[in-house]
C-alpha cells in the first residue's frame, strides 16, 4: 500500500531523511518508532503529500506523491502531530465542515459524523465550543475528523500524545478497531508498549536511516540470540549459581543470594533450557520460579538505537 | 439539480459564516461603520444646509453631502476590507490547521473563494447598511439614481479589490503580522494610483463610456490576478501558474483590442490613447516577465513545458501589441513613446529578473524597487530645468513617466540619449545575471 524508494530530504545541508526504502502492505498496520529528531514526522509528511522529498519517490495506494497528490490525498487520512483546531465552532460544525471539505454528499454527512464521534467516544460533546474540549479530546476529535471521509490509509503522527493513560487505552482499542476493518494504519509514537501491542510491523528510524523493519516479532528474535532466564529457589542458592556457573549454554549469572534469585542468559536450545528446568527442580534447591524475561519495544529501542541527538 | 447545488457549496465559506458572524468583533466592526458614517451624514448634512439655505439650493446640498459619505466610506473600507482577510490564510498557517485543510479534497481555489466569499459578503452588508442614510439624499435631490449607484459600485469594487489583494498577501506570508503590513504598505501605494483614477473619473467632465469599460475591464483583471495570485500562493501548481498568464493574455488582448477599435472607430480619440500604451507597456512587461517557478520539481518540469511560461513569448506578444500603433497612428511623438516604453519596460524588468532568478518570489520586490529608483529620482531632476533644448542628455528622461508628461506638455521628439544608453546597460546587466544563473543550473544538473 505504501512504498518509499530512496527518499532523501534535505534542508539546507542537514539531511533529515537518508535515503529511506519502507514498504506497508494492505492492511498492516506499521509501528513507526525513532528518537526526537529521527525524521519521522518528515516522512509522514512526504507520504501525506505536504513535503516534497528532495529526491527518490514514494507511492500511496498506485499512486505516486510527486506525480498525483490529489488521487492520493482521496484514500488517506491524515493527522499531524501539532494542529489547531478553529475557534468559535461547535464539535459537530467542526465535523461537517471536514465532511464538506471531503466531499461527502450532503444526506450522509449527518450519519458519517455521529458515526466518527461513536468511535472516539465524543457524542456527549456534540454541541461543545471546540476550544472548550480538553487536550485529549481535542487529539480525538481530530482522529475523528480525519476517519469521516473513511480512508483505507491512516497516517496518525504521535496520536497517542497528550492522553492519559485511559483514554491512552481507549485509543489503542480505537486503533485496534480500526485494523480489525481493514485499514492500513502508519502510526508513530514515543510510547513503545503501546505499539507492540497491536503493530504487526514495525520500523525503527534513527538519523533519518531506517535501522531496521519487519515484524514484531522477527525483529525481537533477531536481536534476542540470548534468553535471559530468572530462577528462584529457596534454598541452596550458591550450590545451583556453581552447577549454573559449569554450563555450557549459561553465560552472565548474576546472583542476589538475599532474594534468592538467579539471572542469566542461556544460548541453547529449547530443549536444552528443559533440561536445566528439570535439574533444578530437585527437591533440594526448592524451585519456585523458571521464567524467561519478556524482552519488549522499550528494549528493543534502547538496544537498536544509539541516542544520537539532533 | 440538488447536486448542483451541492457543487457550489463551498464548506470554507459556510465555515467562515458561521464562525465570522458569530463573532462579537464582527458585529461590533458592523456598528462601528455604521456610527462613524451616520455622525459624517449628520455633520456634513449640517454643514450643506449652512452653505445652502434657500430651497432651489438643495441639490447642492444634496451633492455635497453624497460626496462626503463617498469619501468616508472609501477610507473606512481602505481600512475595514483588507483586515477581514490579511489572517484568512496566515492564521491557519499560524494555527497549523493549513497542513489538515491541504489535505482534505479542497481545492486551493475553494478555499479561496470561500475565505474571499466572507469578506465579501461582510463588504457587501456593510454597504448595504448605510443605504437607509444615504437615501437622504433622494430627499435633497441633485444625485440621480444612477450616479447614486455608481457611487455604491465604486465603493464595492474598491472595498472588494482590498480585500482580496488582503487575501493574496495573506497567502503568501506564513505570518498574519506581515501579511498585515506588507497589505497596508501596498495599499498606500495602489490607493495613491486608485484615487487619481477616481478623481479622474468622479470629475472628469464627459467621460467616454470606453473609460468605463476599460477600467472596468482593468478592475476586473487585477480583481482575477489578486485571487489566482493568492491560490498559486497556497499550492504552488503548474496549472494555477498557467490560468495565471492565461488571464493576463486574455485581458492584454481585450484591452490592445479596445483600444484599436476606439482609435477607428471614435474621430475625437486621438493618438493619446497609444501614446498612454507606452508607460502601460512598461508595466506589463515587468508583470508578465515575472520568473515565475513552482516550487516543485515536477510541478516545474510541467510548467516550463508551457509556452506561457517563456520569457520570449512575452516579449515578442508585448513588442507585437507596441507595434500595432505603427500601422493606425499618425502621431510621431505618440509612436516615439510607445517604443520608449517597450525600450524601458523590457530592460527594466529584464535586470529585475536576472536579480531575482534565485529567489522568485522576491521578484515583485526587486521590480518595485527598480521602478521606484527609475520614476522617482528622474523626477526630481526634471523639476528645474526640463525643457526641449537639454532634452536629449536629460536624466529625467530615463522615467516613462516624465517622458509621458513631456509628451503631453509637447516636447518629447528628440531621442533620449542618456536614456537609451542607460537602459542598454540594464538589459546587459540583466542578461549577464541570466547567463550565469543557466550556467551554475547546468552545473548543478551535470
Ligand atoms: N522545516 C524544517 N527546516 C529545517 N529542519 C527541519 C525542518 N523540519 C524538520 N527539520 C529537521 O529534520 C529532522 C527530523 O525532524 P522530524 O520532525 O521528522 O523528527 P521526528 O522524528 O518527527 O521527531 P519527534 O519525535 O521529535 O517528533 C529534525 O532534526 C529537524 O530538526
Ligand atoms: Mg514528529
Amino acid at each position: 500500500m505504501i512504498q518509499c524508494r530512496g527518499i532523501t530530504k534535505v534542508y539546507g545541508d542537514f539531511v533529515a531523511l537518508d535515503s529511506l526504502d519502507l514498504e506497508i502492505e494492505k492492511g498492516d498496520t506499521f509501528g513507526f518508532i525513532g528518537p526526537n529528531g529521527a525524521g519521522k514526522t518528515t516522512t509522514m509528511r512526504i507520504l501525506s503529500t505536504l513535503l516534497e522529498p528532495s529526491s527518490g519517490t514514494a507511492t500511496v495506494g498506485e499512486y505516486s506523491v510527486l506525480e498525483h497528490p490529489e488521487e492520493i490525498r482521496k484514500l488517506l487520512g491524515y493527522m499531524p502531530d501539532k494542529f489547531g483546531v478553529y475557534d468559535g465552532m461547535k464539535v459537530w460544525e467542526y465535523l461537517d465542515f471536514f465532511a464538506g471539505a471531503y466531499r461527502l454528499p450532503k444526506a450522509s454527512r449527518p450519519q458519517a459524523i455521529a458515526d466518527v464521534l461513536e468511535l472516539t467516544e465524543l457524542s456527549q460533546k456534540r454541541e461543545f465550543f471546540v476550544e472548550a474540549l480538553s487536550t485529549g479530546m481535542r487529539q480525538r476529535l481530530c482522529l475523528a475528523k480525519t476517519l469521516l471521509h473513511d480512508p483505507q490509509v491512516l497516517i496518525l503522527d504521535e496520536p497517542a500524545s497528550g492522553l492519559d493513560p485511559r483514554a491512552r487505552i481507549e485509543m489503542r482499542e480505537l486503533l485496534k478497531e480500526l485494523t480489525r476493518m481493514g485499514k492500513t494504519i502508519m502510526i508513530s509514537s514515543h510510547i513503545l508498549p503501546e505499539l507492540s501491542d497491536f503493530c504487526n510491523r514495525i520500523g525503527v528510524l534513527e538519523a533519518g536511516k531506517l535501522i531496521t523493519a519487519g515484524k514484531v516479532d522477527d525483529i525481537m528474535a533477531t536481536l534476542q540470540s540470548d534468553r535471559r532466564i530468572t530462577v528462584k529457589l529457596l534454598r541452596e542458592v550458591e550450590k545451583a549459581a556453581e552447577w549454573l556457573q559449569n554450563h555450557e549454554h549459561v553465560s552472565d549469572l548474576d546472583v542476589e543470594p538475599q532474594k534468592s534469585i538467579l539471572r542469566f542468559a542461556f544460548s541453547g536450545e529449547l530443549d536444552d533450557l528443559a533440561l536445566v528446568s528439570q535439574s533444578l527442580a530437585d527437591p533440594t534447591y526448592g524451585l519456585i520460579g523458571f521464567e524467561e524475561d519478556k524482552t519488549d519495544l522499550e528494549d528493543l529501542f534502547l538496544k537498536v538505537t544509539e541516542g544520537i541527538v539532533r | 439539480m440538488a447536486n448542483w447545488v451541492e457543487k457550489l457549496e463551498n464548506p470554507v465559506l459556510v465555515k467562515e459564516m458561521r464562525v465570522g458572524f458569530r463573532e462579537k468583533k464582527v458585529f461590533y466592526a458592523l456598528i462601528a461603520w455604521v456610527v462613524i458614517v451616520a455622525l459624517v451624514a449628520s455633520i456634513s448634512s449640517l454643514a450643506a444646509f449652512e452653505g445652502n439655505k434657500q430651497l432651489d439650493k438643495l441639490p447642492e446640498a444634496g451633492k455635497y453631502f453624497m460626496e462626503a459619505l463617498f469619501w468616508v466610506q472609501l477610507g473606512l473600507l481602505a481600512m475595514l476590507a483588507p483586515s477581514l482577510t490579511t489572517s484568512a490564510v496566515s492564521g491557519e498557517r499560524e494555527r497549523k490547521s493549513f497542513d489538515m485543510l491541504l489535505t482534505t479534497h479542497l481545492a486551493p481555489s475553494e478555499l479561496i473563494y470561500g475565505k474571499f466569499g466572507f469578506a465579501a459578503s461582510f463588504i457587501i452588508l456593510a454597504l448595504c447598511a448605510t443605504v437607509p442614510l444615504e437615501s437622504i439624499v433622494f430627499f435633497l435631490g441633485g444625485v440621480s439614481l444612477v450616479s447614486f449607484l455608481t457611487t455604491k459600485l465604486i465603493l464595492l469594487a474598491f472595498g472588494l479589490l482590498c480585500s482580496l489583494y488582503g487575501l493574496m498577501m495573506s497567502a503568501r506570508e506564513n505570518r498574519s503580522a506581515y501579511a498585515t503590513g506588507q497589505t497596508y504598505l501596498g495599499l498606500v501605494f495602489i490607493c495613491w494610483f486608485g484615487l487619481m483614477g477616481l478623481l479622474g473619473l468622479r470629475y472628469g467632465e464627459d467621460i467616454p463610456l470606453l473609460v468605463y469599460f476599460v477600467v472596468g475591464l482593468t478592475l476586473l483583471y487585477i480583481a482575477l490576478f489578486l485571487f489566482w495570485k493568492a491560490v498559486n500562493h497556497l499550492e504552488e501548481r503548474a496549472r494555477h501558474l498557467k490560468i495565471l498568464l492565461s488571464i493576463g493574455l486574455t485581458f492584454y488582448l481585450l484591452i490592445l483590442g479596445t483600444a484599436a477599435f476606439a482609435q477607428y472607430s471614435l474621430p475625437d480619440v486621438d493618438d493619446a490613447v497609444w501614446a498612454i500604451s507606452g508607460p502601460v507597456h512598461y508595466l506589463l512587461f515587468g508583470l508578465l516577465l515575472n520568473p515565475m517557478r513552482p516550487a516543485r520539481k515536477i510541478e516545474r518540469r510541467r510548467f516550463e513545458k508551457s509556452f506561457l511560461s517563456r520569457p520570449v513569448f512575452w516579449v515578442l506578444l508585448l513588442t507585437v501589441g507596441l507595434m500595432l500603433p505603427l500601422t493606425i497612428c499618425d502621431n510621431d511623438r505618440a509612436l516615439a513613446i510607445c517604443l520608449y516604453g517597450l525600450m524601458a519596460g523590457l530592460c527594466s524588468a529584464w535586470f529585475a529578473r536576472g536579480l531575482s532568478l534565485n529567489k522568485p518570489a522576491r521578484y515583485p520586490q526587486i521590480l518595485g524597487a527598480v521602478w521606484l529608483l527609475l520614476n522617482v529620482l528622474p523626477a526630481f531632476t526634471a523639476i528645474d530645468s526640463f525643457d526641449r533644448y537639454s532634452h536629449a542628455w536629460h536624466p529625467a528622461t530615463i522615467s516613462p513617466i516624465t517622458m509621458l508628461i513631456a509628451y503631453a506638455d509637447g516636447h518629447a521628439s528628440t531621442t533620449p540619449n542618456i536614456a537609451v544608453a542607460f537602459y542598454l546597460g540594464l538589459f546587459l546587466v540583466g542578461q549577464a545575471l541570466h547567463i550565469r544563473f543557466n550556467r551554475k543550473k547546468k552545473n548543478r544538473a551535470g
